[in-house]
């Protein structure tokens, strides 16, 4: 069965691509536009196997999600990669510290990014 | 696998524009309202999306420019700076500056490259503190550096105890360093494994030691890591492969007839009669119910796997307790 990625990012340019680059690559994507959207998708019983999400966002930011997102009992486990514009340490640092398992470095092709999933991401 | 991501070069300039807006319309009210974060956090949210954006699609010019903006409105957010009239104007100005190298963007025009200059240099002279010149930098990926020839890494790893609270599977690490060549070796280490009583099930108290024979660099061994490195106790040992795996499989060791033969108590002649009639070692173990068919398979697999050229300096071996080898002995004698 085909896994599932729940990609959150306040813009749609960017979620389009990544979700597009994961359909490709034969993953099932749910799309959120910022942390409470994707907290929301989650609780209408949105089953992600890995979460891909921005840090900067209005409603609620990235690292208040992963936040949520690990005191879920079913997600506690999930892989979850942030969107990091630069290889900023502060920023890794509190994904990590908030619960995030890896990053992917903006700029990246699609190339770069399915590296990193499959890392996190059990074939 | 190529996936093409142009075709979404025109949801970028739309999407762009809104942004534009917000940033515009924004500086604006900052005029009247300098100390209201969220109009602050939105029009840093706006360059930041460009930013982020632009670099997808290799307009460089675009997310270097909207970079310097950013970390003026980062500081301004962050309190680290305070708006002025001088700084809106220069964002002002910055905006336009950034309007005109999007539409460059799109049309492939070249931008004034001496106002750019310009501008870039006044955005980075407003901001305090040397945190502010940090320079996007490229990708995650680690480069294939090509070494020449076969070499060992002898990993061992023991990673942090919240591996498992952050979504990581020590078998991913493990299944990664095996795509890069052949583990030859690996060990698990349980030995912090606490009593029952005292395990707490959501962490991980496991470690490995890892041969791996491959061609990459070290650094790319060390890329697989990247995620957990700072926490981790980790040492990677680079040896070459050893050229002298011919005397590996005897280990030096004399085999046991000439020993029995020396010390006296047997002679030659009983020796050769005795191995004329030897039953493999194999047949009798699994006869005397000392070891299974399969661990004899699986020892003889790895047996042949050792004489092969240019494998680990270690020979495979199966445990036999020793009241099993007496006996054994015995049995040969």
């Amino acid at each position: 069965m085909a896994k599932t990625v729940l990609v959150v990012d306040d813009s749609p340019t960017m979620r389009q691509m990544v979700a597009f680059t994961l359909t490709s690559a034969g993953y099932q994507v749910v799309e959120a536009g910022n942390g409470k959207e994707a907290v929301g998708k989650v609780n209408g019983g949105a089953k992600p196997d890995l979460v891909v999400t921005d840090l900067n966002m209005p409603e609620m930011d990235g690292i208040t999600l992963i936040k949520e997102i690990r005191k879920m009992p079913a997600l506690k486990f999930t892989p979850i990669l942030m969107l990091t514009t630069e290889a900023s340490d502060d920023q890794k640092k509190a994904g990590q510290a908030a619960g995030a398992t890896g990053w992917i470095v903006k700029p990246f092709n699609p190339e770069q990014m399915m590296a990193v999933i499959k890392k996190v991401l059990p074939g | 696998m190529s996936t093409d991501l142009s075709q979404f070069k025109d949801a970028f300039f739309e999407e762009s524009q809104e942004h534009l807006t917000t940033i515009e319309e924004g500086l604006l009210q900052l005029e009247q309202r300098p100390g209201d974060i969220d109009l602050l956090n939105r029009i840093f949210r706006g360059a930041h999306s460009i930013k982020g954006n632009s670099g997808m699609f290799g307009f460089t010019a675009v997310s270097q420019f909207t970079h310097k903006m950013e970390s003026v409105l980062d500081q301004l957010r962050s309190s680290q700076m305070v708006v002025t009239v001088d700084i809106t104007d220069l964002l002002l100005q910055s905006l336009d500056c950034l309007k005109t190298l999007i539409d460059c963007a799109r049309t492939g025009e070249s931008p004034d490259a001496a106002h750019v200059e310009a501008l870039s240099v006044r955005l980075e002279a407003c901001q305090g503190g040397p945190s502010a010149g940090h320079t996007a930098t490229g990708s995650a990926a680690a480069p294939q550096a090509h070494a020449p020839g076969m070499r060992r890494y002898t990993i061992t790893w023991v990673p942090p105890g919240y591996l498992f609270q952050r979504g990581l599977d020590p078998g991913q690490f493990i299944k990664e360093l095996a795509g890069l060549g052949t583990l030859t070796h690996l060990v698990l280490d349980a030995s912090r494994l606490p009593t029952l009583t005292e395990l707490d099930a959501e962490l991980c108290y496991l470690g490995w030691t890892i041969d791996l024979e491959t061609v990459k660099d070290l650094k790319v061994i060390e890329a697989v890591f990247d995620f957990v490195r700072e926490d981790s106790i980790l040492t990677i040992v680079e040896s070459q492969v050893a050229a002298h795996a011919a005397h590996v499989a005897s280990d030096g060791a004399k085999p046991l007839g000439e020993i029995l033969v020396e010390t006296g108590v047997v002679s030659q002649s009983q020796l050769n009669q005795a191995l004329s009639q030897q039953k493999k070692v194999g047949e009798i173990l699994v006869e005397q119910k000392m070891a299974t068919p399969e661990q004899i398979s699986e020892a003889l697999k790895k047996q042949s796997e050792s004489t092969a050229p240019a494998k680990k300096a270690e020979t495979p071996s199966i445990r036999v307790d020793t009241v099993k080898i007496d006996r054994l002995i015995n049995l040969v004698g």
